[in-house]
């Protein structure tokens, strides 16, 4: 049940932090305007920092005590979350990495965090492999994707993945995950408002953005699988988003519109379907428990 | 002369062994008649009661000599039951137990001392909830002690604590689910 503190603090503040990093990054008041890729980290840096600031000022919703190791599956994320802004960081110093390499830093980044974040026993090491594999394919996916396809449509996919995990984790029991996962979407919607501004030189692939959302999106996605009750099918229904907007995103089309629309429905609609089933069925044990 | 001191003296080492072995016996707790309930407040209007069902344990009981006494007791997170599904199935998720990270709680007892009355023990120990572990002092009663149709010894013990579930690191919803939670073991042992 969200508070208006829970409102304040886990959306608006993270939405108007990331939206002044974005603001200062992108100036898209000056639309010709050269974004140097180095600068493109600041983005990054932005979102990820309004991601922590959520955490820091957002008692009702998180554990206030944070502590090393962490004792909490949703703790790892704060550490996460350093670890991408110094890999965003890097990938924009080194100007001169290409694609394949900046592929491998950030499939290097997504595996040691989410083995991070799934360590413990009880997950067996075949599901972790899978969970790892999958969450490579998801990054790498996304970071194509977004090379490929500039302007609204990413930023879109990319906000509304993190907004569909946070209504399929609340349905399945966890709200705190839930709200991190809804606090990441409040994050990624800066870059949303951001890029309908700017226009369709918009791109959040260089200096670590794609990596940062997709990533904790994704980690929360298995963390529902892992330590609450998420149902395998619609795990994967909502994981296949990344991958559909990268093969959406060879559409010959080059009505920038039409373009950007067929590639945010194609790439969400099996993530929809899943969260429309999710909250259906919610809906239906809530009136069985006699507590509606 | 000499064959009946040593017949003596081996006699009264008997007879103290055995009745050492008397007061200071182990006991396997009886998962079907053991109970570890708990009780909180929701939003300061009503309590909701559940339970961890089934659980396990050894106890070293010695009346003779309580501080030589031990008691542990041990419950599956997943063994949560208050009766409504869905609030089990929230209570854990990492929200409230996180069931799946912390697979047990338990209570491991580090000092027993003799309490007030004749039935009263004071049971120093430690309490590991959602893999956080506090030192706690509960007052105790023993119940009795009789035997079954089967033929086995009994004993029974109870205590009723209170805790704060924020102690243990879980917060989650301050305000609407209260953070003192009363807790009632009962204990039946089996004599092993």
């Amino acid at each position: 049940m969200l508070t208006l503190p829970d409102i304040l603090y886990g959306g608006l503040l993270p939405f108007a932090i990331a939206l002044v990093a974005l603001l200062i990054t992108w100036r898209p008041w000056s639309k010709h305007a050269n974004v140097p890729v180095k600068l493109r980290a600041l983005a990054t840096i932005g979102i990820v920092g309004a991601f922590v600031g959520a955490w820091a000022f957002t008692p009702g919703i998180l554990s206030n005590k944070v502590k090393f190791p962490p004792s909490d599956a949703n703790q790892w994320i704060l550490f996460y979350v350093s670890v991408i802004a110094i890999a965003a960081v890097v990938e924009a110093v080194v100007s001169r990495m290409k694609l394949w390499q900046r592929g491998i830093l950030n499939a290097m980044v997504s595996a040691e965090l989410l083995a991070l974040m799934l360590w413990k026993p009880i997950v067996p090491r075949e599901q972790l492999a899978i969970a790892i594999g999958a969450t490579i394919v998801a990054v790498l996916a996304s970071g194509i994707a977004s090379q490929r396809t500039r302007g609204v449509a990413m930023p879109i996919v990319l906000t509304l993945y993190a907004g569909i995990i946070a209504v399929l984790i609340m349905t399945i029991g966890s709200q705190k995950l839930g709200q991190i996962a809804g606090m990441l979407a409040a994050t990624g919607m800066a870059s949303v408002v951001v890029a309908f501004w700017r226009g369709r030189d918009f791109a959040l692939s260089r200096g670590g953005g794609v990596i940062a959302l997709t990533l904790i999106a994704t980690a929360l996605l298995f963390a529902g699988r892992f330590y609450a009750e998420l149902e395998p099918r619609h795990l994967w229904m909502t994981l296949a988003t990344p991958v559909l907007a990268l093969v959406t995103s060879f559409i010959p089309i080059r009505k920038y519109w039409l373009r950007t629309t067929l590639i945010v429905l194609l790439s969400l609609t099996p993530a929809a379907i899943a969260v429309t089933q999710s909250v259906i069925r919610f809906r239906q044990d809530m009136i069985d428990s006699l507590l509606m | 002369m000499r064959s009946f001191k040593t017949l003596s003296v081996v006699l009264a080492l008997t007879l103290v062994a055995s009745t050492a072995t008397l007061f200071a016996a182990d006991y396997k707790v009886d998962s079907a008649h053991s109970f570890l309930m708990f009780k909180v407040r929701h939003f300061n209007a009503g309590n909701v009661y559940g339970r961890f069902n089934n659980p396990t344990g050894k106890l070293v009981y010695d009346a003779s000599d309580v501080s030589k006494s031990t008691f542990e007791v041990e419950a599956r997170t997943d063994a949560l039951d208050t009766g409504n599904a869905m609030r089990d199935k929230h209570l854990k998720t990492p929200d409230f137990f996180d069931a799946a990270q912390n697979p047990t709680l338990s209570f491991k007892s580090t000092k027993v001392e003799k309490g007030e009355g004749d039935d009263d023990l004071k049971i120093t120990g430690d309490l590991t909830i959602h893999g956080e572990t506090k030192s706690i002092t509960v007052d105790a009663k023993t119940l009795g002690e009789a035997k079954d149709p089967q033929g086995k010894t009994r004993i029974g013990f109870e205590t009723k604590f209170t805790i704060k579930r924020s102690d243990y690191g879980m917060n989650f919803m301050a305000g609407a689910v209260g953070d003192d939670i009363e807790l009632t073991v009962a204990l039946e042992g089996v004599k092993q």
